[in-house]
């Protein structure tokens, strides 16, 4: 990505994006691994000279909260914030203290935290609920092809 | 954040209400937040937008904001910032775990149980100090333990699953006690929630979405204590110094969890022996403390980031043991002291009880003053047995309305319209109908902390105000029923002069109230050094205007009492009635007379001091003294009588420029010679006579408390004089002044200066 050239259509467009995705939810995962989702109420621009050099920290962490990025210029980022109201917090628990065979499936651990502003340097996934039924063809098939894509992988970069 | 446009923010600034204090700024709901949504349900699904968002985000211009249309600025403003240490409690150091690796499964020493429940008990006297519980008993992982998942019953609580089989005696105890606590907050939480009270200011109910046992049964866990109790007299291994300590701690919390489900009803006759029982625990219970070994790893700041909160984490609240024992125990005599409450007298005596109760020093903590109001109030019944119109009926009678007709409820019975006896039964209902409420908000206004009770009493003689315009109108109405003949004393006045009882009762306590607001200015500090000679002045013409209020009063209860003597047929009873009513009269006028003298003398104390320039003026760059009148009484500039002195006026009578320094002190050392007089007639009031029966030691004291203040001023003021004759026409008094604050000097109400020597 380069620097953004001014595009009055693209940013119409941008914009018109953005709007329809307020009042959605929006489950917001960062540096952390934490999730939070809650309605989306607010963005601002991202003043960046550059793009940022995001990559995979050597951390393993457990599925499906894998992606731990690392934000190099970070004071260039601060702007992106994301405010999500009527907001629940999800984590991971802690590992269990006595090893156990086989696969386990553990609960996230919720709790509610109201009205939240996320800034953009710790996001590393956005992601929108939608309703499987109301999805056009197009989007299901992009939508299936990531799920396959996580599944092979295990995971995907930026 | 900007470009939101400042009408939105201006907008809610406006709508934002100061007096609203029992907003909760804990929680978005003021009931529990939602369930959380589950992750993974059929139909929906999150589609990866991380890209698309960024990309469409780098398009708008920088500052540029896409918002909802409903979402404002000002609101953004309260939004917890995610990874920002001191706001996200969520937010996890490198290498930091969510979870304390607690080990609940270990063997704790009995010194440690003593250790930790007493820390318990700290924790708890600092929830009912008004901090949160998040700081305080829910940092203990034992607690949290037990509350979450919210359990159903005892066999659910616990610490560790391996306990079910074979719990060690002493976990057995702290969980028994444990589950005590929590049950003893829930009654406690419950009550103060019921009642009005200031969230933040007074007392926190927040359970941050955590139930405080409300799943299990009060008897339950009684009986859990009670058993654990004999377990422990059973025991034949822990040291006997132990045993007692722990013993005690158990019988303590059982004590104190049946007294304050006990607490709430109002026909209790044992409710004082409950707390005067719970308080003997204590000196055996602080000095037992010592044997306990502290164990600080098992409280824990992090709890708080599994609890609902929309507020940054906080610290753990400190609050020493000697701190905490001298809150319970002022409580344990507090509760006691407020139980009598529910024996009633009369109307007056129970106003000086909630009045007198509620100046306590320090005020009763804030579980008591609820308990007040639950006895008072509750269910809309006057101490759980009176009517409201009991006790309204009550209060007229013993002062502008004695053995009146008005006041007759064999009136209530007649049907016939056209009937005179129907007709002041209707307008007597909608009389009552329109003071009751204005009559029970004093009391309820009393019942608060410090501060807003004179805040709610600037509201309440406003109401006053227009109640005591009200029946006037209905005073002329029921002149037509009852036939009542005006005097016509022509030395007074060519009109005829009726007695226009209703309204001089609710101007009767108007009046009351405005001195009450400015006497309250002086316990609070409201008022500046240099505004003290104008509001004693304002406070002695507040008196003297009640006072000639109570002569007129007295003329027509005379009258009338004349009149029924005349009648052959007037029984004992009904001769009580005049009697009770006119001593009333008295007593209130000797109060009065009182007042206006101490703050008279003091008026003219502090304008000569003025004048001496002993007391300076701040500097004040941005007011004036017109400005600074306007805002010292506004509270009375919308009452239409007594009307409100201009400060010209006012400069000039507080000021006397006409009379000089030496008559001042004369007359401010006669002024105060004559209260002293009447407090110490005032002082040997019985009970009944000082209508402060169930209270009167606390009256007594207070009279005291007074009366000091008053031969004080005395002092101070022949001090002022000595020195002012000693200086000489032109030289300077060889003193200085000191202004003692509030709390230190002998009376909250009386501010006596302190005249000091300087070579």
């Amino acid at each position: 990505m380069a620097e953004p050239i001014p595009n009055p259509e693209a940013k119409a467009q941008a914009e018109s994006y953005l709007h329809s995705l307020l009042g959605k939810n929006l489950r917001i995962t960062t540096t952390d691994t934490r999730m939070f989702l809650g309605q989306f109420k607010c963005t601002d621009s991202v003043r960046l000279p550059s793009p940022p050099l995001l990559y995979p920290t050597p951390l393993p962490l457990p599925m499906p909260l894998q992606l731990l990025f690392h934000v190099t210029n970070a004071n260039d980022q601060k702007d992106q914030n994301i405010i999500l109201s009527q907001t629940f917090e999800y984590r991971l628990p802690p590992p269990p203290k006595t090893p156990q065979e086989g696969t386990i499936t553990q609960d996230l651990t919720s709790r509610y935290l109201g009205l939240i502003v996320v800034p953009g340097e710790y996001i590393t996934k956005i992601e929108v609920e939608e309703f499987e039924s109301q999805l056009t063809p197009a989007q299901k098939e992009k939508y299936l092809a990531a799920q396959r894509q996580e599944g092979s992988i295990g995971g995907e970069a930026a | 954040m900007s470009g939101n446009g400042f009408d939105a923010i201006s907008q809610d600034i406006a709508n934002l209400d100061i007096n609203d204090g029992a907003r909760d700024p804990f929680a978005m709901w003021d009931t529990a937040p939602p369930p959380a949504p589950k992750l993974k349900s059929k139909g929906v699904i999150a589609m990866d937008i991380t890209e698309q968002f960024g990309n469409a985000a780098r398009q708008l211009d920088v500052g540029q904001l896409v918002k909802d249309p409903y979402f404002t600025l000002f609101e953004s403003v309260g939004a917890l910032e995610i990874m920002d240490r001191k706001m996200d409690s969520g937010c996890l150091e490198p290498g930091e775990t969510m979870e304390d690796q607690y080990d609940f499964n270990q063997e704790l020493l009995p010194e440690e149980i003593i250790g930790i429940i007493d820390q318990l008990l700290c924790h708890e006297m600092a929830w009912h100090m008004g901090h949160p519980l998040a700081q305080t008993i829910f940092t203990s992982l034992y607690i949290d333990k037990l509350l979450s998942p919210s359990p159903i019953s005892i066999q659910q609580t616990h610490f560790d699953s391996r306990h079910s089989f074979d719990e060690p005696l002493t976990l057995r105890i702290l969980r028994a006690y444990c589950l005590g606590l929590i049950k003893t907050c829930f009654y406690v939480n419950s009550r103060v929630k019921t009642e009005h009270f200031y969230e933040e200011e007074d007392f926190v109910t927040h359970t941050f979405n955590r139930s405080l046992l409300e799943g299990i049964e009060h008897n339950d866990i009684f009986q859990f204590l009670d058993e654990t109790t004999k377990l422990l007299a059973e025991s034949e291994t822990l040291p006997l110094d132990i045993k007692r300590a722990l013993d005690c701690r158990l019988q303590f919390r059982a004590q104190f969890l049946n007294t304050v489900e006990l607490a709430d009803s109002r026909t209790s006759d044992s409710l004082v022996k409950q707390w005067t029982t719970l308080g003997d625990f204590l000196p055996y219970l602080n000095s037992s403390s010592k044997l306990g070994k502290s164990v600080p790893t098992s409280f824990s700041v992090k709890i708080q980031r599994k609890l609902a909160s929309t507020v940054p984490p906080r610290p753990i609240v400190q609050v020493s043991q000697e701190a905490a024992f001298d809150h319970l125990e002022r409580l344990c005599r507090d509760a006691a002291v407020a139980v009598e409450v529910l024996t009633y007298y009369d109307s007056h005596s129970l106003m000086t009880f909630v009045l007198l109760f509620q100046a306590r020093k320090p005020q009763p903590s804030v579980y008591v003053r609820t308990l007040l109001q639950h006895y008072l109030f509750a269910d809309m019944v006057i101490l759980g047995t009176k009517s409201i119109r009991h006790i309204l009926d009550d209060d007229l009678a013993a002062t502008v309305l004695p053995n009146d007709q008005l006041l007759d409820r064999d009136n209530d019975e007649i049907e016939v319209p056209n009937d005179p006896r129907h007709q002041m039964s209707v307008r007597m209902e909608t009389f009552r109908a329109r003071a009751a409420g204005s009559y029970l908000d004093i009391l309820r206004t009393i019942c608060q902390n410090r501060c807003r009770i004179r805040r709610g009493l600037c509201h309440t003689i406003a109401d006053w105000d227009n109640l005591q315009l009200d029946s006037e109108e209905l005073d002329v109405e029921l002149r037509v029923f009852t036939g009542e003949k005006p005097i016509v004393d022509p030395e007074i006045s060519t009109d005829p002069i009726y007695s226009f009882p209703l309204s001089s009762w609710a101007y009767f306590y108007k009046l009351k109230q405005m001195e009450w607001i400015v006497q309250m200015g002086f316990e609070l500090e409201t008022y500046q050094p240099d505004e003290l000679a104008g509001m004693y002045w304002y406070l002695q013409y507040l008196a003297k205007t009640r006072s000639r209020h109570l002569e007129r009063i007295r003329g027509f209860d005379m009258r009338s009492f004349a009149a029924a003597r005349k009648n052959p047929k007037a029984t004992a009873d009904k001769m009580r009635a005049y009697l009770n009513a006119i001593s009333f009269i008295n007593f209130s006028t000797m109060e009065a007379s009182a007042t206006y003298g101490f703050a008279g003398a003091l008026s003219c104390l502090f304008t000569v001091l003025g004048r001496l320039s002993l007391i300076k003026a701040p500097p004040r760059p941005y007011s004036d003294d017109t400005m600074r009148y306007e805002v010292r009484m506004k509270p009375f500039s919308c009452i239409g009588l007594p009307e409100l002195i201009p400060f010209d006026e006012l400069t000039k009578v507080v000021v006397q420029p006409e009379e000089s320094t030496i008559d001042l002190l004369k007359f401010a050392a006669e002024s105060a010679m004559g209260a002293k007089k009447g407090l110490e007639v005032l002082s040997k009031l019985s009970a009944k006579g000082a209508y402060c029966q169930g209270s009167h030691d606390s009256w007594l004291n207070n009279i005291k408390a007074c009366l000091k203040a008053c031969i004080f001023t005395s002092i101070t003021i022949a001090s002022v004089k000595k020195a002012v004759e000693a200086a000489g026409k032109d030289g300077k008094p060889k003193i200085k002044v000191e202004i003692p604050p509030s709390e230190k000097g002998y009376h909250d109400w009386w501010v006596v200066p302190k005249v000091i020597p300087v070579p």
